[in-house]
């Protein structure tokens, strides 16, 4: 075990460490920094896979009755594409954001449960690993991302493609409800002296507010996933209507979370586009406290929300009636937001970079996709618009225009802080313009292929719905895209080696983050800084400066490595493979070793 | 001002699909009840549509206005406007009323208990195929709804087997068809879903299921054919009638199955010409359509075209009219597995499993929507389902499904079975 000293005395050019000894670094770390860039990777690298399953699908429906995959393959990558890109690449990369920036913002020196952490990382890479090895063996889930009963019953899903779904979920879930807890802790308990709620960053309002939607929405998920998992392991009978089951209370129970969980992906991009905005306008956020409340309130009503997703479940006119109204209401606090937003550029001085650009891009697509939401909430016309391509153009301008152009922009604005090189502007440029013409493109013709009378996830659609041409353009858009999404990762890979130096606040930015190294160093600052405002490295750099760069804190502790973590995690997901030998004592070895990571981790000095 | 957003969303719609005849559009609806959705639509439409053209015009402004020049000034550090944020938290909350309280009332509107002369057409889903069941006719037929226009439809649904959601674009908003829980005895039995409306425009409307329900979700298409009440009854009268029995065969108006006397049915010959049985089913067509050429039908429906239909035989390709061929073909139906799972009224097959064949010959599809009826399709689907239809239940004459094995029928039984089904109308 390294020891404090060790860490904070080390000679500063030590002798370049052995592949083995990074590898197992890497394997044992329980910085937060570290963490939030595994994350950060993993989730690009499952963002690639998601677009490739997302390619095939434009592929097989770039012309009517196209055979190029069949009807079950199609169903399979589907399910994994929209089961991906929300817990494998959404979630993860906003909590890959939360991991780096959080502690920075609020100038802790780590989160509050460092193996924690490192926990939840492990758990859901090897959940995400486990849920797509199904691939190998021909049996992917296939019920659709929301897999609505009965049709996950082993009666309709007799194979393993649900039981690698329902178990995979059920460990990403339990990893995201650690980092809830985690994030929660360190924002109440890790602020820097004088940090009060009301001078934390925007983008820390978010993850808090992120985090305490995490723990409360995806328990709702978990327990849903274990009525399926004992419908199809025990034979109980809660989703089997021949025995009395009710599959609408799985509607329920998954909108329940599912919604809150719209709010889970969308509210970590509002605070990344709440801290470039003002960065690049050089001004602050217009009416900072109404973006905190207004955030708030959009978590508090989503719990309020959900059956908009089941107007044409049959709820009756009172209950539709009621969903209609709250989801309007949610209108309101998010149109507040947008006129905010604008507001801090008005009469500022913008620097169009790429960062900026997509924060911009963002502002424009997004409130497309809340325009179309609105449309959506309106339950009498939802009942044309639901479960066709409208939708789909709907929550892909919400989650693509809202999100991952925030995560993009994120990329260009925090990637010199962790890495001390800028991403080039030439490549960032172009990139953006592709990608942005290429999503469009993708996207637009949906509305239309939606109220022409496409329904979603349909493997195959026929000649006279003469949506060819429509279906065409998309699938173009789709390849313009993945043109755009290579460049990023070009982008990524040449400025990591090769980017332009820079120094530790290049955009001129005006919170915490900034006051440290590019790359900051393991123990973030050498001491922690007081702050009296809400930007003060606009309002008090100096003083904040002397903190952060001054002489080194006595005493400090940082939490050393571990390796109990990622053998918990690996007991943990075990566990959940085992539950698929159907044997009923196997999965006990993964608890038994489960048990031993965790004894052995409570008694480990740190 | 609410008539002028109607005004400028009717416009800008209507240029949306201008000239092309979209079957399965949400915007040329034949009911009052996909009408006044549609009128919400367009409501909302308008008032989002401002807001959006406002905040792109305010970030693009903003963008191109206060975009760093050598000579900008530093800005001035405002940290926010009580009054402005009021101002643009109060609109919002205006437009969400000015689209809320139509919505509401809507909602109830088209929610309400159908009328008492309302004509009540029980809705069965099924992994992929509809079965549509007329309590007051005792008709029982599947994929294709036939429907008085200008008479409330009220449809009850539940579903055989998983989720699937009823959806014809045209007529109005979808409906999941659920299954429902089992009660025990004694209680009351849990809720069907509804639908009400009442078609304007006698027509031929598509639609199809739209809740993902397993493999060939895609395939699980269905028809409705909306005619005037004289043609409604005469349908009726035939679906309840014994079927008409070829006993003299009837020269006249035979036609080479082959040929089809279908322009546009595209039947490859070649087809045909692969199995001896069938050419010389083929063969014999063409004599008998040599000694009395057809007369000149109307051209075939296209799937999707709008036209009412004659009310008389199938309006997308007519039958094979080989009455021998077609009795033959009946004998085999009645004495093959077929029966199992199929029922036609009137004759000794009574199976429940599958989709009901009374008045098969009038359908547009084979399968649900898995390919154009015609004889060719249909030879194909009795042979091997799974080929058109992945994962149905049904089994082929080599391959088994859903638990069945193979019904071992020769091709050239298989041949008059098809020209048995085509016929029955």
């Amino acid at each position: 075990m390294a020891t404090t000293e060790a860490y904070i005395h080390a000679p500063a050019e030590p002798v370049r460490p052995s592949t083995r000894a990074i590898i197992w670094d890497w394997m044992t770390t329980v910085d937060h920094k570290k963490i939030g860039i595994l994350y950060g990777v993993t989730a690009l690298f499952f963002f690639i896979v998601g677009g490739i399953e997302a390619t095939l699908i434009r592929i097989q429906l770039a012309k009517p009755e196209m055979q190029f995959l069949s009807a079950d393959l199609y169903n399979q990558i589907f399910t994994m594409h929209g089961t991906t890109m929300v817990f494998l690449v959404g979630m993860p990369m906003a909590v890959a954001m939360f991991n780096y920036f959080v502690p920075l913002q609020i100038g802790a020196r780590d989160v509050a449960f460092p193996r924690l952490n490192a926990l939840s990382y492990w758990i859901f890479l090897f959940g995400a690993i486990f849920m797509n090895v199904s691939f190998l063996f021909g049996q992917a889930p296939n019920g659709g991302w929301f897999g609505y009963a009965p049709l996950t019953s082993s009666q309709y899903t007799p194979g393993l493609n649900v039981d690698f779904w329902v178990l995979g979920l059920q460990a990403l879930g339990a990893a995201s409800i650690m980092g809830g807890v985690n994030f929660i802790t360190t924002i109440i308990q890790l602020r820097a002296p004088g940090m009060r709620l009301m001078r934390m960053p925007l983008f820390t309002w978010m993850a808090f507010i992120t985090s305490f939607l995490i723990i409360t929405a995806l328990p709702v998920l978990a327990v849903a996933l274990f009525l399926v998992t004992f419908d199809r392991f025990w034979g109980t009978n809660f989703f089997i209507t021949q025995a009395g089951g009710d599959p609408v209370l799985w509607q329920h129970l998954f909108w329940m979370f599912g919604h809150p969980e719209v709010y889970i992906l969308i509210l970590p991009a509002f605070g990344i586009v709440s801290e470039i905005i003002p960065t690049f306008s050089r001004k602050p956020l217009f009416g900072y406290a109404v973006m905190v409340y207004s955030g708030a309130l959009i978590g508090l009503i989503g719990w309020g929300v959900w059956a908009h997703h089941m107007f044409a479940t049959g709820m009756g006119p009172v209950a539709d009636a009621f969903f209609t109204v709250s989801t309007l209401i949610i209108a309101i606090p998010t149109g507040v937001k947008i006129f905010n937003w604008i507001a801090t550029m008005w009469g500022g001085k913008l620097w169009l970079h790429t960062a900026m650009k997509y924060a911009i891009a963002m502002l424009l697509t997004f409130t497309i996709g809340g325009v179309s939401g609105v449309m959506h909430a309106t339950s009498p016309h939802n009942l044309q618009q639901t479960d066709t391509y409208f939708v789909v153009a709907h929550f892909h301008y919400v989650l693509i225009g809202g999100l991952v152009f925030a995560i993009f922009g994120s990329f260009y604005f925090w990637f010199p802080k962790m890495t001390g090189r800028l991403m080039s502007e030439k490549l960032g440029s172009w990139q953006f313009w592709i990608f942005f013409i290429g999503f469009n493109l993708t996207f637009m013709p949906m509305h239309w292929i939606g109220l022409l009378g496409m329904p979603r996830r349909i493997f195959t659609y026929y000649d006279e719905l003469q949506l060819a041409d429509l279906n065409m353009l998309a699938t173009v858009g789709v390849a313009v895209q993945a043109v755009g999404i290579l460049l990023l990762v070009y982008n990524l890979i040449h400025s990591y080696f090769r980017g332009e130096r820079c120094g530790r606040n290049p955009f001129g930015a005006a919170t915490l983050e900034w006051a440290t190294e590019s790359p900051p160093a393991v123990h973030n600052f050498n001491r922690i800084p007081e702050v009296h405002s809400r930007e003060p490295l606009w309002v008090e750099a100096e003083r904040v400066e002397a903190y952060a760069f001054g002489p080194m804190e006595e005493n400090m502790h940082m939490p050393p490595n571990s390796y109990w973590p990622i053998v918990t995690a690996m007991g943990a997901v075990l566990t959940f493979v085992l539950f698929m030998t159907n044997i009923w004592w196997m999965p006990l070895i993964g608890v038994v070793w489960t048990a031993i990571g965790v004894i052995n981790w409570a008694y480990e000095p740190t | 001002m609410t008539s002028l957003v109607l005004l400028f969303t009717t416009l800008v719609i209507a240029g949306c699909e201008a000239g092309a005849n979209y079957p399965q559009t949400t915007f040329r609806t034949v009911s009052a009840f996909g009408d006044a959705l549609n009128k919400v639509f367009y409501n909302t439409f308008g008032w989002t549509m401002g807001i959006l053209i406002l905040v792109m015009g305010l970030i693009l402004y903003a963008t191109f206005r206060f975009r760093e020049r050598p000579d900008s000034p530093d800005p001035e550090q405002i940290h926010g406007n009580t009054k402005l944020e009021i101002a643009w938290t109060i609109a919002p909350a205006l437009i969400v009323v000015f689209i809320g309280v139509p919505t509401v009332q809507t909602i109830f509107e088209t929610q309400r208990r159908p009328p008492e002369d309302a004509l009540v057409v029980e809705v069965v889903g099924h992994q992929w195929w509809w079965e549509f069941r007329y309590p007051e006719y005792g008709i029982v037929t599947a994929n294709q709804m036939w429907i008085p226009t200008d008479r409330y439809v009220s449809l009850q649904m539940h579903s055989n087997d998983v989720v699937h959601s009823f959806w014809i674009p045209r007529i109005g908003g979808k409906r999941d068809v659920n299954p429902l829980p089992r009660v025990p005895d004694g209680q009351p039995a849990a809720h069907k879903n509804y639908l009400l409306f009442n078609v304007r425009e006698p027509g031929h409307y598509l639609g199809q299921c739209a809740e993902f329900c397993g493999e060939s979700h895609a395939i699980m298409r269905m028809t409705v054919m909306a005619v005037e009440q004289p043609e409604f009854d005469d349908w009726v009268s035939r679906m309840r009638a014994q079927p008409a029995q070829p006993q003299q065969p009837a020269p006249a108006i035979a036609a080479a199955p082959d040929a089809a006397a279908a322009p546009g049915a595209g039947q490859p010959a070649d087809a045909a010409q692969s199995d001896t049985a069938m050419a010389q089913a083929a063969a014999q067509g063409q004599t008998q359509a040599e000694q009395a050429p057809a007369p000149a039908a109307p051209a075939p429906l296209r799937i999707g075209e709008i036209r009412p239909p004659t009310g008389v035989g199938n309006p997308f390709v007519p039958p094979v009219d080989d009455a021998a061929l077609q009795q033959e073909g009946e004998r085999i139906f009645m004495a093959a597995a077929c029966v199992a799972c199929h029922q036609i009224a009137g004759t000794t097959a009574t199976g429940l499993l599958g989709p009901a064949l009374t008045g098969y010959g009038e359908r547009p599809w084979v399968g649900a929507g898995a390919a154009p009826n015609n004889v060719e399709n249909l030879v194909r689907w009795i042979r091997d389902p799974q080929s058109l239809k992945p994962g149905t239940l049904m089994p082929g004459t080599v391959r088994g499904g859903g638990g069945m094995g193979p019904t071992g029928l020769s091709d050239a039984e298989v041949r008059a079975v098809a020209a048995y089904l085509m016929s029955l109308k």
